[in-house]
């Protein structure tokens, strides 16, 4: 798939950077005619695709320049601590040589560590083609481009469709009205709505809070206050959604709510395109898995207006995509929720979102709480 | 000679000396200054002044951070410490199976906690979890809760991994038990005492010491036990089960408020030196009584 297309409904942006301790140090092994030793710290699972493509493509690097280059891999199973462990690293001018991290506009300390290395004498034309001119306007502090874009996908909802057939449910749904005609019929069943969690950075339960935000107040709703109608909306969405989520929900991580869907307790899941690879190896009948993209702001909010081919689904290595229809405009592109906190903000979030969520606060006072975090 | 013994002890004191000064001493020291700053670990360190404590007393998380480590102390001094002691003196008559039972109760002190927080966490949980799955088998729908979701119970639920833990609390008892000269009991049981009555005119009395290190190992366990709240429930739902460790943890990791780390660290001290200063003045006043 040509990477221009402006498929990107949702951003899950990963940044790149590299440790300027290691562009010094590669230039001297370089010198002495040692080969030049990187160490790429990442985590991705060996379960998801771009895992396995990640091992695979650095050992088949390593074969083709062996004596000349060495790239080694760090892998940690656990965002949060790598991330922790990098901070403390760029801290003690020792940086990584190769790390990923999220950028987040509110966050600009790795930018402001004077420890990363400068990629604008790298990025020649046909490299900067590949990226959008404002990500990399983005990453540019004090004129110096500072990281690279490594990822941006959508968030994507997952339908499992024979969940949808048992529960008398003829359709995916196209209207967050008919989503909730839908999560009734499936809480007939014994069925939960949708899979959601609110521990660690709650992610499948603001994916979903930054779609029902999207879809009141378009693309850029998050750019200003979070404080607005468009969030107390969504949050009242929210809310209600937990009424019809997994009864671990509440307190539930990442993995607990990727299990419930996987099990069959939860009928939709709102993840990224990673999740293809997880599922394909653990759901009995991957293929019951319809993937599946919410357009913001219009009627058909489940418009479909792109599709992967069979061969780009073979590329992907998604068997179970059998239906992977996407978005296509390009000013539908709209950041997740959690990439505009500060750090003090999310790590109040899953408080907030557990007090949403057991109608302990209200909606109102949620986005209330979530700007007045954000805003210290 | 005196001067000789002084440089010899001094010289076999030296390594924990420094170890203990530069791993311990000077780390606590340094919470002081660094809890006046701001700091997010990276960029340079701004000077706040007391600003660091008065927004931790101002947040509704510290709070509750503060309150359920003062239970979690409260649950180990008020109902640990005693059913340790009372497991000890039904094990120290050397019942059937005594030997057994004293190895069974102290396994799990040598188990991961994390491991033993992960099983607690599938055993809680309320889909593929025993416990409410037992409960709705047996036709008790209704009090099959979501243990760890549901802000009643959660602070329970994270409490009850605590009870594996009574196998040391009785080990140290045991120890005391046997300290106790058996001519104390003999003389009572001439005179007629009952076992109730040896048990509280004697036994007790003279365990008190093992009661203070007790009651001081659990404070000291809850005051640095990270594992249960943050594997089961995560300090959630709603900060129900949030302790002061994991506060400061999520400080620094997610929050990166250094500093604020620092400060919540710093009245952990001051918490948990208080509890230790009406723990010696109890034993202090045991002591005048009981000699």
């Amino acid at each position: 798939m040509n990477s221009r297309i402006k498929w990107l409904v949702f951003l899950v942006v990963f940044l790149m950077a590299v440790g300027f301790s290691a562009f010094a140090a590669g230039t001297q092994e370089s010198a002495q005619g040692k080969p030049v030793t990187f160490t790429i710290y990442f985590h991705f699972t060996p379960q998801e695709a771009r895992g396995v493509v990640l091992r695979d493509f650095v050992a088949r690097y390593n074969e083709q320049h062996a004596g000349k280059v060495d790239i080694q891999l760090s892998y940690f199973a656990d965002w949060q601590p790598m991330q922790q462990k990098i901070r403390t690293m760029v801290a003690a001018s020792q940086p990584p040589d190769v790390f990923y991290f999220n950028y987040n506009p509110n966050d600009l300390t790795l930018f402001k560590s004077g420890q990363l290395m400068d990629f604008t004498p790298y990025m020649d034309a046909q490299w900067k083609g590949r990226f959008y001119q404002s990500d990399l306007d983005t990453m540019t502090y004090n004129g110096k481009l500072l990281a690279i874009p490594m990822e941006q996908g959508p968030v994507i909802f997952y339908f499992n469709t024979d969940l949808l057939q048992k529960a008398g449910v003829a359709s995916i749904p196209r209207t967050w009205d008919e989503f909730f005609a839908m999560a009734d019929k499936l809480k007939a069943i014994g069925v939960g709505a949708a899979s959601l969690f609110t521990a660690d950075d709650a992610w499948h339960a603001t994916n979903l809070l930054s779609y029902f935000a999207g879809e009141a107040g378009g693309p850029k709703v998050f750019s200003g206050s979070l404080n607005t109608k468009a969030m107390v909306q969504a949050a009242t969405l929210l809310q209600k959604l937990f009424q019809y989520g997994a009864a671990d929900a509440v307190g539930g991580k990442w993995a607990v709510s990727v299990q419930d869907f996987v099990a069959g307790r939860t009928a939709v899941i709102a993840d990224g395109p990673w999740l293809i690879g997880i599922l394909d190896g653990q759901m009995q009948d991957p293929s019951k898995a319809v993937m599946k993209d919410f357009a913001i702001k219009g009627k058909d909010i489940f418009a479909s207006k792109l599709s992967l081919s069979p061969d780009e689904q073979k590329q992907a290595g998604a068997k179970l995509a059998t239906n992977i229809q996407l978005a296509s405009t390009a000013d539908l592109r709209m950041v997740q929720v959690t990439r505009v906190l500060k750090p003090s903000t999310m790590n109040q979030l899953p408080s907030l979102v557990e007090q949403l969520a057991l109608n302990k606060m209200t909606p109102a006072d949620f986005a209330a709480a979530l700007e007045q975090a954000n805003s210290q | 000679m005196n001067r000789i013994r002084a440089s010899t002890a001094l010289l076999y004191l030296a390594p924990a000396l420094l170890l203990v000064g530069a791993f311990y001493l000077y780390p606590m020291a340094y919470t002081i200054p660094a809890s006046l700053f701001r700091w997010d670990g990276i960029t340079a360190m701004r000077w706040t002044g007391l600003h660091n404590f008065t927004t931790l007393f101002g947040r509704a998380d510290f709070r509750a951070a503060l309150a359920n480590s003062a239970i979690w102390i409260g649950v180990g001094t008020l109902v640990h410490t005693p059913l340790g002691l009372a497991i000890a003196l039904v094990l120290q008559r050397k019942p059937p199976g005594w030997s057994f039972f004293r190895t069974v109760y102290f396994l799990p002190n040598i188990l991961s906690v994390a491991s033993l927080a992960l099983l607690w966490y599938f055993f809680l949980n309320p889909t593929i979890g025993p416990v409410d799955g037992v409960l709705r088998a047996i036709g008790l729908s209704s009090i099959a809760l979501a243990w760890l979701s549901r802000t009643g119970s959660a602070l329970v639920a994270t409490l009850l991994p605590f009870a594996l833990y009574i196998g040391f609390t009785m080990l140290i008892f045991l120890a005391q038990l046997t300290a106790i000269p058996r001519e104390y009991y003999e003389a009572a049981q001439i005179d007629g005492a009952s076992n109730a009555r040896q048990d509280i005119s004697i036994t007790l009395p003279l365990v008190r010491r093992a009661v203070v290190v007790n009651v001081l190992f659990n404070a000291s366990f809850c005051l640095k036990m990270i594992e249960y709240p943050l594997i089961m429930t995560s300090g959630g739902p709603a900060n129900a089960t949030t302790i002061l460790p994991l506060f400061m943890y999520y400080q620094m990791t997610r929050a990166r408020e250094y500093g604020l780390t620092m400060a919540a660290g710093l009245v952990t001290i001051v918490f948990g030196s208080a509890f230790m200063a009406i723990v010696f003045l109890l034993q202090k006043t045991a002591n005048r009584r009981w000699g």
